[in-house]
């Protein structure tokens, strides 16, 4: 009879591999080892959507806010009709293809469609959505770049939607519909959307600053849109402003 | 020399699975395990001597999470709030064996949340998280003994609590709470 490892002993061994006690136990334990991908997923889980959503606070040594308004839930696959009907628009709309660059003159393009359990359909600059609406994003860039993708409420909160996780911002080629989706949190107001591809990496730091650089400067900056300062030659910028409603 | 932002930040990530795993585990809610990352994580700041200690850093992390996470769940239930999960999943005692085979078990989840946190603590690694009482010691900085004791005095009072089930409290005794 061989008792299951504890918690305590998984985490360890997740830990340091090398060091833990466990090793020999778990090649043999089909439920230890059942548990134990289960923790990966779910450390997975933390740096991915958590861990971007939280850092700020724990840097500053906050805690969360009372009420939750902020809760940008960044979801790996949409929930089924929206998933569906993402699916079926980016296979069946009609709208520019694969490499489309935007506007004459700009580099970088952003679409935006929010969705339902009735369907998704491509949002215009400024448009009054659920507060609670689901996005799915696109970007396309005539070159490969590497892309960031943020937003900024009214209260001044950023989130960072894509890559959630990481170091690093993303690779991506000609026309890229984003993996995931974004749920907005429900609290009324504008919520303003930044891509940011640049040919070379840009720390997120570095463009977070930029962002409430920028809106500590302007009170209007975040419904008027404006460009984001200091960031290297050569980076891009598309932006999108979604007015979300009760 | 890396900089304390950054040493946070590298800390955050290698550290906080773990408690976000704990919490999810006690709380059964990703929310409410989000926010208690948050909260365990800056009461860990406050030692970043400890917090930096590669060899006993773990069980320390484990037990601040756990000790966090339970106050929340007795604060919950305490103000009726819905929306923690009520059952702790438990880790299976023996290959392939169904972990609502151990009664204890059952029953410390029934209430768990009547008594303090020091017995919650204990209740939990044996009953829920499978530890060995030497474990549960050294991650609670108690000795095994102690832990005996307090958990034989948490089923005795557990039993007597749910023999009446329905009709009065639990009777006072080391561990219990009003």
């Amino acid at each position: 009879m061989t008792r299951c490892a504890s918690e305590l002993a998984l985490e360890a061994y997740l830990f340091d591999p090398t060091g833990s006690t466990i090793r020999d136990h778990l090649e043999g334990c089909a439920p230890c080892r059942v548990r134990l991908s289960r923790m990966e997923r779910e450390g997975e889980e933390f740096r991915r959507f958590v861990e971007p959503r939280t850092l700020e606070r724990v840097l500053a040594g906050r805690k969360p806010r009372e009420s939750r308004w902020k809760r940008l839930l960044v979801t790996l696959v949409p929930a089924g009709g929206l998933a569906a009907a993402a699916a079926a628009m980016f296979l069946f709309s009609p709208g520019p293809p694969d490499g489309y660059v935007g506007a004459k003159g700009t580099p970088l393009s952003l679409r935006v469609w929010a969705g339902a359990d009735d369907g998704a359909r491509e949002l215009a600059d400024g448009e009054r959505i659920p507060a609670d609406a689901r996005l799915r994003f696109r970007v396309a860039s005539g070159q490969a770049c590497r892309l960031w993708l943020l937003s900024v409420d009214g209260r001044g909160e950023v989130s960072r939607l894509f890559p959630a996780a990481g170091d690093a911002p993303a690779t991506v080629t000609g026309g890229t519909t984003l993996p995931g989706g974004a749920a907005l949190d429900g609290q009324p107001g504008p919520e303003r959307l930044y891509a940011i591809c640049s040919p070379e990496p840009i720390p997120f730091d570095r463009v977070e600053r930029a962002l409430r650089s920028t809106l500590a400067a302007d009170d209007g900056a975040l419904r008027r849109g404006a460009s984001l300062p200091g960031l290297p030659a050569g980076a891009a910028q598309a932006t999108m402003l979604v007015e979300k409603v009760p | 020399m890396e900089d304390p932002r950054s040493q946070v930040a590298r800390l955050y990530r290698e550290l906080g699975p773990v408690v976000y795993r704990r919490c999810l585990r006690l709380l059964g809610d990703r929310a409410a395990a989000e926010d208690a990352t948050q909260e365990v994580f800056v009461k860990l700041m406050r030692d970043m001597d400890r917090l930096k200690d590669r060899e006993t850093v773990l069980p320390w992390v484990y037990r601040v999470a756990m000790n966090h996470c339970l106050n929340v769940r007795r604060d919950a239930r305490r103000r009726g709030q819905d929306g923690l999960a009520e059952d702790l999943e438990v880790v299976p005692d023996v290959q392939g064996e169904r972990p609502d085979a151990y009664p204890d078990r059952q029953l410390a989840q029934a209430v768990l949340a009547r008594f303090d946190e020091e017995t919650q603590a204990v209740a939990v690694g044996v009953l829920v998280d499978g530890m060995e009482h030497e474990e549960v010691a050294a991650v609670l900085g108690i000795s095994r003994r102690t832990v005996s004791r307090k958990l034989s005095r948490f089923l005795e009072n557990a039993r007597k609590f749910v023999a009446r089930t329905g009709t009065g409290e639990a009777e006072s005794d080391e561990g219990a709470v009003p």
